[in-house]
Parts: C-alpha cells; structure tokens; sequence
C-alpha cells in the first residue's frame, strides 16, 4: 500500500502499532495514543517525539511512518 | 579496576570502567542480553477470538509486552527447572485473563491494561500499549501464561534494549601559533560547547564523557584540522551504556548479569576439576 503522497512507508509492514522498535527492541506502542493525538491537533511530529523522550532514529520510524491498516480492514468481516 | 558512574536513571545506567580487561567487559555485556532472566507471556490459550488479528499475531503481540519483573526473580522458579513443569504451576507461571466483548455499535481498543495478573507483583509495565481494535460484535477470551525465560530462548525475553561498551574518546589539541579556524568551524557545527571550551584552553586534552556519538569528531579532526587536534579512543578506559526495556532497573540487570558469569566461570572450574580428577584415576589404572 502507498501513503498519500506516494512514498513506501515502514509502518506498512504492520497493521497495528507494533509493541516494539523493530530494530533495537525498546518497547513503543505505549506513547503511540499520545502520539497520535497531539500530531493531529497540529503539533510538529519532531517536537512531540523529543518531549516522549524518543530520541533514536529506529525508534522514531516506527511512530513516525506507521499507518494504522487494521482500521481499513476492521470493517471486513474475518473469513476464518 | 576504577568504576565511575556518569548517569543514572530507572532504567538507564552509564558507566566509566578503568583498567577493565575487554573480554571481562564485553562478557558482562553481552550477558545482559542473554542470561538475565525476566518476565514475558510464553504460552496463550484462546478460547474465542474473532478479532481481525489471528491468534498467533496477538499471542505475539502479548509476549512482546514488557512485564515487571523484579519481585518475580527472587518468588519464581528460574527456567531452568521450568523446564517440565506443567501448564500453571504456581512456582514458574503467572496466568493472565483478558475477556473482552464487543456490543453492536461499539468500537474498542483493547489495552494491556484489560489483562488481570493472578499476582499483582507481575503486571504489564505500561497499562495504554494497544493489543488490539475490536470492531462490533466481537469477542475476546484468553489465557496467557507468563514466565521468567532468557534472552539467548527469544527477543522477549531481553531485559536491555541496549548494551554497549566503547574506548573512552580524547580530544588532544594545540591550537597555538597555528591556522585552526577550520578545525574549529567544524567541531562548531555539531558541538559548539566542545569548540568553545577547545578555544578558551587553547592547548591540551578533553576528555568526551557526555554520551555523544564521535565519529563526525573524528572526521573533522582527520580531514579539516591538520596536526591542531587529534582524536585518541583510549586502551583501557571504557563507556558501558545500558538501556533497559523497563521490566528490571539497569542497576539490577548489571549485577544479576555478573552473578550469571560468576555462576558459569564456577561451573566451568566444577567441570574442568571433574575431568582432571577422572584423567588422573584413568592415568593411574593405565
């Protein structure tokens, strides 16, 4: 799946937040409502990571370039 | 041997080791990784589950939460006597609940914190990591079997995110009767402070203590400052850093990780002495 604007996005590789950062295993998914909601109040995504005291890259993409599918796919009925 | 401690919070710790042998240091290290033992759910019964995600995807999921651990190290069986213990045995598992439903119209989230714990002791660290998105008229019944494990069995049995070790950097420099604004320019870029401290001393050494990354100061000072700085990673004077994943503090993983090399440098002497004494008594027949 593309993002809007076209570019592959890392958090494709997911449905949901993943619990941890792929690459060095520091747990995640418990700043992802926080983070979500003050990057869609307008907030610059940069500063919102800096405050919930992120500061690896690795652990930056997975907040910064998820795209929640389960939300698309939730309202399909399971066929298993 | 000099250990100095830099920074220490909950769930960080920075050190400085001098006079450390680095096969010592490296052991200890990776001994963090992979013989500490902590919490983690290993083993989930689904009795209903109709949810987007497969049963496999959220018993993943479970096992990747962080669990408090710290308490359960001294009231739980270590792994391995848990090798055979059945299914629930008071001693090795911690059995969660998550019974979660859906009504017609409701959309849910289901969080780490719906999951009960059977001992208060051991509870997900973080009660808002989202396990998953329930839609309308849907159900969700589980059991989860948590128990201590180590990192070298699976990744979720890691009590560190990081572990590492490094030379202590030095920063020599001479900036006397010399042509160093270019030098200077380039350290300025990406460490004003060091630059400005570089110039009020104008010769001698700085010590790089502060957890920063050296290798641009280590270009600067191959490709822009000539014989007016020089960058020296120091034999025997080492950084350790340890970030934990929070379900032990990084003072308690240090130590638990020497006493597991102490165990095995034991067990590997108890072992060594058993075959001398064997060779001796084979020795003796011969």
């Amino acid at each position: 799946m593309l993002v809007e604007d076209g570019r592959r996005a890392i958090g494709e590789l997911a449905m949901i937040i993943p619990i941890r950062c792929f690459t060095c295993g520091t747990p995640i998914a418990q700043y992802w409502d926080e983070f979500v909601k003050r990057v869609s109040q307008g907030e610059d995504p940069k500063k919102v990571l800096d405050d919930l005291g992120i500061h690896r890259y690795c652990c930056r993409k997975m907040l910064l370039t998820h795209v929640p599918l389960i939300k698309e796919v939730i309202k399909f009925r399971r066929i298993l | 041997m000099e250990v100095k401690v830099l920074e220490h919070k909950p769930n960080f710790l920075r050190l400085r080791l001098k006079g450390v042998p680095l096969p010592l240091l490296n052991a200890v290290r990776r001994a963090c990784f992979t013989d500490v033992p902590v919490m983690a759910i290993d083993i989930v019964e689904f009795f209903e589950n109709n949810t987007v995600l497969y049963d496999e995807i959220i018993a993943h999921r479970l096992g990747l939460i962080p669990l408090t651990s710290e308490e359960a190290l001294e009231k739980y069986d270590p792994p391995e006597k848990c090798r055979n213990a059945p299914l629930g045995d008071p001693k090795c598992y911690v059995v969660f609940k998550l019974e979660v439903e859906t009504g017609p119209n409701e959309y849910r989230v289901v969080y780490s914190g719906d999951m009960e714990s059977s001992d208060p002791s051991v509870k997900p660290l973080y009660d808002n990591i989202p396990i998953v998105i329930m839609a309308p008229n849907q159900s969700l019944r589980l059991q989860a079997y948590a128990r201590l494990g180590y990192g070298r069995e699976h990744a979720k049995w890691m009590p560190v995110s990081i572990a590492a070790h490094k030379y202590l950097p030095v920063l020599h420099f001479d900036l006397e009767g010399k042509e160093c604004e270019e030098c200077l320019k380039c350290i300025e870029s990406f460490l004003p402070e060091l630059a400005k401290k570089m110039r009020d001393q104008v010769r001698g050494s700085i010590e790089i203590l502060e957890d920063i990354n050296t290798s641009a100061i280590y270009w600067c000072t191959v490709k822009r400052c000539g014989d007016c700085a020089k960058l020296e990673y120091r034999e025997g004077d080492y950084l350790l850093k340890i970030e934990t994943t929070g379900a032990l503090p990084a003072k308690v993983v240090l130590f638990k990780a020497i006493e597991a090399i102490k165990r095995k440098t034991q067990k590997l002497l108890e072992e060594l002495f058993e075959l001398r004494k064997q060779g001796l008594q084979e020795g003796g027949r011969g």
